[in-house]
């Protein structure tokens, strides 16, 4: 009952964001698939193609178009993981609302959980359905040149747990009592660093692995700050 | 039943190098209505959020319902009802909605016939946004879910800060309301002394960190005095009388403010430094409270026109 009360409350501050990212996510994903229905018109009958079209016969290849919805994907979960950070842990900062938050008839363990779970619904709301409907329409047959693979989409989602990297790395840098330009950005550059690892990964499990890792470190070391922090 | 509600031991809260707390020792009976006296940045607050284990202290320790106030348990919490500074709350939330959320964390300790009880002598209605409410409305709302759950203990910080005088007795009421019910103890903190005066039996007074008094109101009104001194001729240099804090004084007079000064040490004190006449001059707590916590500075000799 508590934690339900924490996480409704979260939810509902998370909400106006979520909805935000929804938007873009869904706006842009149209957009791509608006464009990638011209281009096959364009592919089956190049008689009738503008010679403005970016499609070139020889060259075409799903994969490249699917980059861009992979990298709007990207921006946009780690974009809402970092709001979300801002919103849960530095707002209520500025508001002077934590004494009011913590002094509840609940552990900390309790509302930071709160806290958690509401990101990683917002994340999976927002972001996950809107590219799993995504996927899931543009793999209908006659709309790509290919089919489209299930490591297309299983990319999308280790995307989209890397918003949780950004999130849990945005948290940590908000909780940290140190100044901006010390120990405080621990947390972000971790976020960046993992970022910059998994560009040079070509395995998808490895990915997936340096993940787990990079959020297991942030998750403990958030807890352990949490439990300790003075508000 | 433990009779000591709030026990604090030396408690000492240094932030980086500035020290905010300086080994507090004070005790809150049970059923006690304690005020928190200080000037601003006295360590009032932070006194408060040490007891509530918001903040961790440097040094000492505290106990709040027995429990020690670094370890406190959700069920502890639950005794307790905090109104924070400023009555921080969820802006976004309608009033409703807040004793909606408050009330999940006191299942079976919530009364909902309070509350709206409350509200209807506030004047406010459920379906008002926190964000749109004043002041003191902020602060009725947040009177009204802290006590819904009928707290054992209410520490209040500074809660009528920044409200006017009727919407300041009003909350009081509403507080005294409380009182009422048999075995409540309330603690908060203010620098408004008529506030203090109006409902506290006792209080602490906290200067720059550190404990000067903790008594009972009427003893503290008993043992700060002011007293003026006519001489027929030179007022004395130095002055050596027990429990002097300050004095002022012309060519002809003398004032003396004195803490639990007796009526016999005066009266010697006249007759040994030649004074003519002396008589009690009339104090409220605010003068009172003034005398005592003023620094340094304003304790030094200093001259003024009779008019």
């Amino acid at each position: 009952m508590r934690f339900l009360a924490l996480l409704k409350k979260e939810l509902r501050e998370a909400l106006p964001w979520l909805l935000l990212a929804a938007f873009i996510l869904a706006f842009c994903s149209a957009i791509f698939i608006g464009e990638y229905t011209r281009w096959r018109r364009d592919f089956d009958e190049p008689a009738t193609m503008s010679p403005r079209s970016p499609v070139r016969m020889d060259t075409f290849r799903e994969e490249l178009q699917l980059r861009d919805i992979g990298t709007l994907l990207l921006y946009t979960s780690c974009g809402l993981g970092l709001v979300l950070a801002v919103r849960q842990f530095l707002v209520p900062s500025f508001l002077k609302t934590w004494a009011f938050t913590i002094h509840r008839s609940t552990s900390r363990t309790t509302i930071l959980l709160g806290k958690f779970t509401a990101a990683i619904i917002a994340l999976i709301l927002s972001c996950g359905i809107i590219w799993t409907l995504f996927f899931w329409y543009a793999s209908k047959p006659g709309l790509f040149p290919m089919p489209l693979r299930q490591r297309t989409f299983a990319e999308g989602w280790i995307i989209i747990t890397f918003g949780l990297v950004m999130y849990f790395g945005t948290v940590l840098s908000a909780l940290s009592t140190a100044r901006w330009y010390t120990t405080k950005m621990f947390g972000l550059a971790f976020a960046g660093c993992t970022f910059m690892l998994l560009l040079l990964q070509v395995s998808l499990a490895l990915c997936l692995v340096m993940i787990i890792i990079s959020l297991v470190i942030l998750v403990s070391q958030i807890i352990h700050t949490f439990l300790n922090r003075e508000f | 039943m433990n009779d000591i509600v709030i026990e604090a031991r030396n408690l000492t809260k240094y932030f980086h190098k500035t020290l905010a707390l300086d080994h507090l020792n004070l005790k809150v009976p049970r059923g006690c209505i304690y005020g928190l006296l200080g000037r601003n940045g006295a360590g009032k607050t932070t006194a408060i959020k040490l007891m509530l284990g918001l903040l961790r202290p440097t040094t000492g320790t505290a106990t709040v319902l027995g429990c020690d106030c670094q370890n406190l348990t959700p069920q502890i919490r639950r005794r307790i009802g905090y109104v924070t500074e400023g009555h921080r709350l969820y802006r976004w939330m309608k009033i409703g909605e807040l004793a909606k959320f408050q009330r999940a964390f006191f299942p079976g300790f919530w009364d909902d016939k309070l509350f709206n009880d409350m509200l209807d002598y506030f004047e406010l209605s459920k379906k008002q946004k926190i964000k749109t409410l004043s002041n003191g409305q902020r602060a009725q709302v947040s009177l009204a879910v802290t006590l819904s759950p009928n707290p054992e203990l209410l520490i209040m910080d500074d809660p009528t800060l920044g409200l006017d005088a009727a919407i300041r007795r009003q909350f009081l009421e509403g507080m005294i309301q409380l009182i009422g019910r048999q075995g409540r103890t309330i603690l908060f903190s203010s620098h408004i002394l008529s506030d203090v005066e109006r409902v506290a039996d006792r209080i602490a007074v906290i200067d720059r960190g550190v404990l000067r008094a903790d008594c009972k109101l009427e003893e503290f009104r008993a043992a700060v005095r002011k007293v003026r001194f006519s001489f027929a001729g030179a007022v004395p240099g130095e002055i050596d009388m027990p429990g002097l804090l300050h004095q002022r004084r012309n060519e002809k007079e003398l004032e003396l403010t004195l803490i639990g000064t007796t009526e016999e040490q005066i009266d010697l004190w006249a007759e040994s430094a030649g004074a003519t006449y002396h008589k009690d001059i009339d104090m409220n707590l605010e003068d009172q409270f003034i005398e005592f916590t003023a620094p340094d500075a304003e304790k030094k000799l200093f001259q003024w026109e009779e008019k």
